[in-house]
């Protein structure tokens, strides 16, 4: 590893400290009695006052969040527990491990997602490089308009009037049942996205199927994204525009596709990946609310329905791997960043 | 100004916003019906002369419940907004002018809220405080600060380099002084700038709150949770009108202080305006 990945690896530690330390807070300190919640409404007091001292929230908050951290070792006993190995607890609601719940339907968000973003890149880069080549032009305000549009729409009403348009009305797409029709087999394969496994199994008509449901997820989760996108590449390419390499680029003779590509995106593209970050971040929020709209079994669905169930463990723990796999992406975003700018590795 | 020119993008915003404010305000006068009248004989009715916008379950007249939830979702925005930089503004004053570890330590507190997505993380504080305006105005408030905090950090850090600061540090005013008088106010004009972009943000943030569930208790109308109530009727009975007007409200609000803040921008940062 180079030592700037060793940096960056370094300065997350106090992040994560302090990431798992608020999320410790607020379901601690916060004024709703967290044995309560635990607990559920019917439960009477005495109920609430073993849950209380099962949880160890009778004992001193320095003490509790060590044990929170890691687990029974903490107190001197063996046995496991706490976050660093993976316990986030139960879940009320469905009674399994949070941890398990969440990392049986992390795919079907990640491939939700991941085609949200894809759709968000195709669409932004191309149509920004566009808008900047033609400036002022009818490209451009259309793109301006688009961008300003993007900003106004909820992505959970966006997902009802696509689905109001492509199922009620058109029938084209099918409905909110999930990934598959309510009769498909999913496809048995490594991934867990339903459209690589069923094409590395070669059953096409699961794939034609894991799509078509796709579709409207995708554009919901992804077109909030593309203003952003879209402004930053329409910037960038501006000033890379009137730089002078794009001036002897041109006076070499260099001109059309060859040009935008490889000169102008390439430099615009920096921007554009840090931006990748934030947006991960609004779509994991996203995926709550999208995936609600089209009933699709992610995680952002499991949060939902824990919501509605008063499901405290599993919400803080959905709010905990939201936040860490935040970083992630932001720790990915650097490293990338530091491959195809290296000015970066130099700071 | 030697700019003569009007920016249409301001005055279209201006007149979109101040529509809704003016909706919000005059709410009992726009109503045709009161927004929490129960008619169990009039149940999902298609948009009529009768009921402009039709009606929901319980007989919902969906017009007024829209025109009363401009009420709600702007209180609520506005006020976060304006906790936000009561809150963000003097950090990002001081943060930002005395530097140091009191920089470092406040900067690296940011860090650690903003690794969490925001709705995610105004999901975790909500789910713990308990639904109610008040709640939701302070959660989403909070969750709003770092960007001020940041934003006029950044501003002060550039203003105090400046040679009229140093000029008025040379003839003796206090640190307090010059901070208040000669740095603080070449802060507005960001802050302006950020209000209105924070203030559409707001809305979204509350409007998604409310469609899961978490923002103002039902039966009192908010955009976010009437366009929840439509999700079923909607897939199952077509009824499309119960969750595409409220959502419409909200994104011509979002849109007209978009528009606000992009053209304040422009204004406050004219360097800005060659780019475009």
């Amino acid at each position: 590893m180079s030592p700037y990945v060793i940096r960056r690896l370094i300065a997350l530690i106090p992040i994560l400290i302090g990431v798992t330390l608020l999320a410790f807070l607020v379901s601690r300190a916060l004024p709703g009695d967290p044995a309560r919640l635990y607990a559920g409404i019917q439960a009477s007091d005495a109920q609430v006052e073993a849950i209380r001292e099962r949880l160890g929230l009778n004992q001193p908050l320095y003490q509790q969040y060590c044990v929170y951290m890691i687990g029974q070792t903490c107190l001197g006993e063996s046995g496991g527990g706490g976050l660093i190995r993976g316990d986030l607890g139960e879940s009320i609601r469905t009674g399994f491990s949070v941890a398990d719940d969440i990392t049986a339907r992390l795919p079907a968000t990640i491939e939700m997602v991941g085609a949200g973003m894809l759709f968000a890149l195709a669409a932004a880069l191309p149509l920004g490089v566009w808008a900047a080549v033609r400036r002022g032009k009818l490209i451009d305000r259309f793109c301006r308009f688009i961008s300003t549009l993007g900003v106004a729409v909820p992505d959970f009403w966006l997902a009802l009037i696509l689905m109001l348009i492509f199922f009620v009305f058109l029938g084209w797409l099918p409905g909110p049942v999930g990934r598959l029709d309510i009769k498909a087999i999913p496809p048995d394969g490594p991934t867990g996205f339903y459209t690589i496994d069923s094409l590395i199994r070669g059953q096409w008509e699961t794939f034609r199927n894991a799509v078509s449901h796709l579709i409207l997820p995708m554009i919901a989760i992804g077109f909030p994204a593309v203003a952003p996108i879209l402004r930053l590449t329409r910037n960038a390419t501006l000033s890379v525009l009137n730089s002078d390499y794009i001036a002897f680029g041109r006076a070499s003779g260099l001109r059309g596709p060859p040009l935008y590509l490889k000169y102008v995106l390439r430099n615009a593209l920096p921007g554009a990946v840090t931006m990748t970050g934030l947006i991960v971040g609004y779509m994991i929020g996203g995926a709550v609310l999208v995936e609600r709209v089209f009933s699709w079994p992610g995680v952002g669905l499991y949060a939902f329905a824990s919501l509605q169930a008063n499901d405290y463990p599993a919400i803080q723990g959905f709010v905990l791997l939201s936040a860490v796999t935040y970083m992630l992406v932001f720790l990915v975003v650097d490293l990338v960043q530091s491959v195809i700018d290296p000015r970066v590795r130099l700071k | 100004m030697t700019n003569k020119r009007y920016d249409g993008r301001l005055i279209t915003g201006m007149i979109m916003f101040g529509f809704m404010v003016a909706v919000a305000v005059l709410a009992p006068l726009i109503a045709r019906n009161d927004p929490l009248a129960i008619d169990f004989g009039s149940q999902f009715l298609a948009p009529s002369a009768e009921h402009w916008f039709g009606t929901a379950k319980l007989g919902f007249d969906i017009f007024s419940r829209v025109v009363y939830a401009a009420r709600y979702d702007l209180l609520i925005a506005v006020s976060a907004v304006a906790l936000s930089i009561a809150i963000g503004h003097p950090i990002g004053l001081i943060v930002g002018y005395v530097g140091g570890w009191v920089d470092s330590v406040t900067m690296r507190g940011l860090d650690v809220i903003q690794a969490f997505p925001a709705f995610v993380l105004a999901v975790g504080v909500l789910s713990a405080l308990g639904e109610g305006v008040w709640n939701v105005i302070l959660v989403v408030g909070i969750v709003g600060v770092p960007t001020f905090v940041r934003l006029v950090r950044s501003e002060v850090r550039s203003l105090r380099e400046h040679s009229y600061v140093e000029a008025g540090r040379a003839v003796g005013n206090s640190r307090a002084r010059i901070l208040l008088r000669y740095i603080a106010p070449g802060t507005i004009g960001t802050v302006a700038t950020q209000a209105a972009i924070s203030c559409g943000w707001a809305i979204m943030l509350t409007a998604a709150l409310g469609f899961i569930g978490l923002g103002v208790p039902l039966p009192e109308p908010e955009w976010g949770a009437m366009i929840s109530e439509g999700v079923q009727e909607m897939v199952v009975g077509g009824r499309w009108w119960i969750s595409v007007f409220p959502g419409m409200a909200i994104a011509v609000t979002v849109f007209s202080l978009s528009l606000i803040g992009e053209s304040i921008a422009d204004l406050v940062e004219p360097t800005r305006r060659k780019s475009r």
